[in-house]
């Protein structure tokens, strides 16, 4: 059996410390900030995610830009090259090209090189719960499971890593367009929160609403309690780790048995779609069974 | 002139003297008001609703017919707590009478006892020192004292008249907070007006500084046409709308084309309903220059119906418009009540159906209410009041109209209707998920403002000087300052628990400039920085800012 290589992207959230801790990588998008382009690195090269957070906040919009063709076909190549299996697991189709455009890419790459083996996943989810599904793969790997094995078993559970997302400004969520509620959501709101989950289809769909950032955490807690079954749990954050820790710490409070929580920043892609002060919480539950209309 | 009975004929009479007397006294009535705030006037709300009583009535000999078509009239047109109660007591009278052709003083008596009773069974919690007990001391006090075969309508009237009086001076020992305004009840000196207005015609006097042109031409939803004045300044044009026929003798009325017809009034107004049934046009538009769209409309025709009203002036143009919608059944509808253009857009915005122009200023009759229910053709309806003296209203509307399950969330201010709009899902939510969730976030809200004092008073400890703002918060008066920033922050400082407090939501009036409210709000910002605030324009009048708190 050949090695696997495990790929995610951008939008996972894993810090470099979780990606080497279950020696998993990602393809790099890219965002756009005013001129200048960057790599929306989860790594932060070019800035510290408050740094980049407080660009958003001083009102410069962020555009990001899907993974090119040729870097997915690169890095295939190279892959196969070195003799190994590849698997990717991708953000939500819902929410970007990645699936379709690496599936056409792999589908290339495994005519040019027969033996090949290039499986594209869509995880239905970004942030962590993306990243959970590549850490429960590496998992998976460990064990000694084939790439058939651990493509079945994500296919099979892939609703079952949940999201719990609130965030700080509407606006942010308004002008990416990105999300699914009705125009009436949005009106003139001041203080309602959002409640933000990944629907069946993989789209981010708002399905409750309530008043008040206190509230709306205490919302993401409850939701995670009621639904949670095991393994980690991941807080992902844009730059507001007070609220983080602070859902940590309800957590542990409501008696919801980690096996770890890791707290990430919230990388330059969900960044720009959510704004800063989004927080999330991602993990193993119950499956999802809501469709956003 | 005087009697042992009272027939149909009789009692009609005295009831217009009833309300000729009110309608001479509802000024004094409104002065009579414990907030010093043009709001929700008892005088004008209770003389409209007996208004509404009398136009319902039709000529009959028997007293039960009369005392009926007075209290559904009543019923339908009750505006404001104190047209409520009194359309309540009426409704008790008339069920007293029921039946009967003419009554004995005592029965008549017995009908009154009955009259306060309803009333009294309308109020969930009901208050002493109010109509409700000049009502009742007012007959209960007089009954022992009525003496079978003997004791004449005139006299029976006089004491009631006398008992009311000694009832309503005492009221303001059994209302705290009447006697710290230093007023008596309003609504409990409306109904004595009535009675002695019935007392006037029994013992043949005149009513003086009584309007005659007032009882045949008040219209059921009235028009203060002091809204617009000598320095008033066209804000928001003339709805404007007629039946226009189409002419063979000016156009192929075969070739008309209704969408250029459409294309033109769009450039020359808004709000535009626009339809043609066979080679009829009906027209509304909202515009300054409705010359144009007369002219341009004459091109095509002529008008078989004309109505053009200054929209500063209207009420109700809300309804007007909405009456123009196809009508499709809908499952759920969600009626609110507001003043103020800006409010009323966004809480359409956020999702309720109807908006009815009505608030402080014009309470909003029982009848306006029905309309709206009926236009809504609806399976489930959720109606919300935003105000206080509009909510027994509300109540006796859903109770009265069979149509659709009709339920009222008692919101008393517009920051409670506001928070619980802003809950909407935006559509596709059940009508108990909607209820619920509008409920609970009705109940979280704070709602506070701050206004300028109608006249000095002292009220809850607190000195108010006319003209300096008075500072609300949950309807408790808390402060009065004389600059209107400073009344803003004093106000929220007293808030309870306001340093974990998180949202902060501003409605500022017509009366306050966009630059002030900014300012006042970035002075919030500046005082309590944990706050996440908004500011909305709500151009509503006599409130400089509605505020609401989460």
């Amino acid at each position: 059996m050949k090695e696997i290589a495990i790929l995610l992207d951008s939008t996972c959230n894993m810090t470099k410390e979780l990606m080497e801790r279950f020696d998993v990588d990602y393809f790099r998008m890219g965002v756009s900030v005013g001129e200048e382009e960057h790599e929306a690195s989860l790594t932060w090269e070019d800035y510290t995610p408050h740094q980049f957070y407080d660009i958003m906040r001083s009102g410069t919009r962020v555009f990001t830009i899907q993974v090119q063709d040729h870097t997915y076909r690169d890095r295939f190549v190279k892959l196969v090259q070195e003799g190994r299996d590849v698997l990717y697991i991708a953000c939500s189709g819902a929410l970007s090209a990645s699936v379709k455009a690496a599936s056409k890419v792999a589908d290339e790459v495994m005519k040019e090189y027969p033996d090949s083996k290039i499986v594209v996943v869509d995880s239905l989810c970004a942030g962590m719960g993306q990243g959970l599904m590549g850490i429960k793969a590496s998992e998976m790997r460990s064990e000694g499971k084939s790439i058939e094995e651990i493509r079945d078993y994500l296919e099979a559970n892939k609703l079952k890593f949940n999201q719990w997302a609130t965030v700080g400004d509407l606006n942010y969520l308004k002008r990416a367009g990105r999300i699914k509620a009705s125009k009436a959501f949005f009106g003139n709101l001041f203080g309602v929160k959002p409640i933000i989950i990944s629907d069946i289809k993989g789209n981010n769909f708002a399905y409750k609403k309530v008043k008040g950032r206190k509230a709306a955490l205490q919302e993401l807690v409850d939701s995670a309690k009621n639904s949670f079954v095991d393994g980690y749990i991941s807080i992902d954050h844009g730059d507001c780790e007070a609220d983080a820790l602070e859902l940590k710490r309800m957590l542990e409070e409501a008696g919801v048995k980690a096996k770890e929580i890791f707290i990430v920043p919230l990388g330059p892609i969900l960044g720009a779609t959510c704004g800063p002060d989004t927080v999330a919480i991602y993990h193993f539950g119950s499956e999802v069974t809501i469709l956003g209309e | 002139m005087d009697s042992l009975t009272l027939d149909g004929a009789l009692f009609n009479q005295l009831l217009n003297y009833a309300y000729q007397d009110l309608a001479a006294h509802y000024e004094a009535i409104n002065d009579l008001n414990v907030f010093p705030v043009p709001d929700g006037d008892t005088g004008t709300n209770m003389k409209m609703t007996f208004n509404n009583g009398l136009k319902n009535i039709k000529e009959s000999e028997n007293i039960g017919d009369i005392a009926d078509n007075l209290a559904r009239g009543m019923l339908f047109g009750a505006r404001g707590n104190s047209g409520v109660l009194t359309s309540q007591y009426f409704k008790g009278l008339a069920d007293g009478l029921k039946g009967k052709k003419e009554v004995t003083v005592s029965e008549f008596a017995e009908a009154m006892v009955q009259g306060y009773k309803t009333a009294y069974s309308a109020t969930v919690d009901p208050t002493e020192g109010t109509i409700l007990t000049v009502a009742r001391e007012g007959i209960e006090n007089v009954k022992k004292s009525i003496v079978s075969g003997k004791t004449t309508f005139a006299q029976l009237f006089a004491m009631v008249v006398d008992a009311m009086k000694i009832s309503l001076d005492n009221t303001p020992n059994l209302l705290p907070v009447l006697k710290e305004s230093g007023v008596i009840d309003s609504g409990g000196k409306g109904l004595l007006t009535i009675f002695e207005g019935i007392l006037k015609y029994l013992n043949g006097e005149e009513i003086t500084g009584y309007d005659e042109e007032d009882t045949h031409s008040l219209p059921t939803s009235s028009v203060d046409f002091s809204a617009f004045n000598e320095n008033s300044v066209l804000d928001y044009g003339y709805c404007t709308e007629f039946l226009l026929q189409l002419l063979t003798s000016k156009i192929d009325v075969e070739k008309f084309d209704i969408q250029s017809f459409i294309a033109y009034l769009q450039e020359h107004g808004n709000s535009i309903v626009c339809f043609q049934t066979g080679t009829i046009v009906k027209v509304h538009i909202h515009t300054k220059k409705p010359y144009e769209v007369i002219e341009f409309a004459q091109r095509y025709g002529e008008f078989v119906a004309f109505k053009m009203e200054n929209m500063a002036l209207q009420h109700n143009e809300v309804l007007h418009k909405e009456e123009e919608k196809a009508k499709v059944r809908k499952n759920v509808s969600i009626i609110s009540i507001a003043q103020g253009d800006g409010i009323i857009e966004l809480f359409k915005e956020l999702g309720s159906d109807i908006v009815l122009n009505g608030g402080t200023t014009m309470n909003t009759s029982t009848a306006e209410m029905i309309d709206a229910f009926k236009f809504a053709n609806s399976d489930e309806i959720i109606l919300l009041p935003n105000e206080t003296n509009i909510i027994m209203a509300a109540k006796q509307a859903a109770e009265l109209f069979k149509g659709s399950r009709v339920r009222v969330i008692e919101t008393k201010t517009i920051p409670e209707g506001y928070n619980a709009l802003s809950m909407l899902m935006g559509g596709d939510e059940s009508a108990d998920d909607a209820y619920n969730d509008m409920l609970e976030a009705s109940q979280a809200v704070i709602s506070c403002f701050v206004t300028k004092a109608s006249r000095d008073t002292t009220l809850n400890g607190v000195k108010v000087k006319k003209g300096y703002y008075i500072e609300s918060v949950d309807g408790k008066l808390v402060g009065c300052n004389e600059n209107r920033e400073e009344a803003i922050l004093e106000m929220l400082s007293k808030v309870e628990d306001i340093e974990n407090r998180e949202v902060m939501f501003a409605f500022y009036g017509q009366m306050v400039s966009e630059e002030d409210a900014e300012h006042a709000i970035s002075r919030v910002n500046e005082a309590f920085p944990q706050l996440e605030t908004g500011l909305i324009e709500g151009k509503q009048d006599v409130y400089d800012f509605l505020i609401g708190i989460n």
